[in-house]
């Protein structure tokens, strides 16, 4: 049987939709402020600590990104 | 007798160029996948072909789309209470990463095949377009709703332009 139809705007799909956005907004928002930091000086231990997660996880994520950026980046720490 | 397997993205000549163009906007964008709205973008950037022409009629240029997107994302987010003054903070995508298709585009590929598929013919351009208007929920459906674009007219009209 198929579902009911659903608008795709308001109620329901508002909310959820807030839900993608914000995933997206979040996601967005850490490449550029890890971006800044790490241009800024920051460790990676250091960005890792701010963000609350280990300096691997923070390395896997968003290492070879800054490279590719051209980053120049700390060999340890 | 030789069996004619058609690629998975394969919809007419142009799919390359809309595969690219929605690689290329989804990379602009930051995004990790390439999804449904990518994909339309890509359809909408060749005025020439039958999509891009039904597009533009409808008033869904490249750049409309673009001003859609953004207006449906600051909505989204200002549900949860969230402004977004200056935009979305925006990283592209590094040439390095391989982007997957996302959910979103793989169904309307699905659709998009499944209509060449029930007419026993080669997959086109238009039937990717179907695929993309076939989504009932999510960001295209969002981004048309908010035009005042009915998304059942519109591929009406998709349909009726193919056979022209």
């Amino acid at each position: 049987m198929d579902a009911v139809q659903i608008p795709p705007i308001g109620g329901s799909a508002d909310g959820l939709a807030a839900v993608v956005g914000l995933r997206k907004l979040a996601d967005q928002l850490e490449d550029a402020e890890v971006e800044r930091a790490m241009r800024d000086g920051w460790s990676w231990s250091q960005v890792a600590e701010a963000l609350g997660v280990t300096r691997q996880a923070v390395h896997k994520k968003h290492g070879q990104r800054l490279i590719g950026a051209g980053l120049e980046l700390r060999r340890r720490g | 007798m030789m069996t004619i397997v058609t690629p998975p993205h394969y919809f007419g000549e142009t799919s390359n160029r809309t595969f690219q163009v929605a690689r290329q906007e989804a990379r602009k964008r930051g995004s990790k996948a390439v999804e449904a709205e990518h994909l339309l973008l890509g359809l909408a950037s060749s005025p020439t072909t039958v999509c891009g022409r039904v597009l533009i009629e409808a008033g869904l240029d490249r750049e409309r789309i673009d001003s859609l997107l953004r207006q449906e994302r600051r909505d989204s987010v200002a549900y949860a209470g969230v402004e977004l003054r200056g935009g979305m903070p925006s990283v592209p995508t590094e040439n390095s990463t391989v982007l997957e298709l996302g959910t979103s585009a793989n169904e309307a590929i699905r659709r998009g095949a499944a209509v060449g598929h029930a007419e026993n013919r080669v997959r086109v351009g238009t039937d990717l377009l179907l695929g993309i208007l076939g989504a009932e929920l999510g960001t295209v459906p969002r981004i048309l709703a908010l035009a005042g674009i009915d998304r059942t007219i519109l591929a009406e009209r998709v349909t009726k332009a193919r056979r022209s």
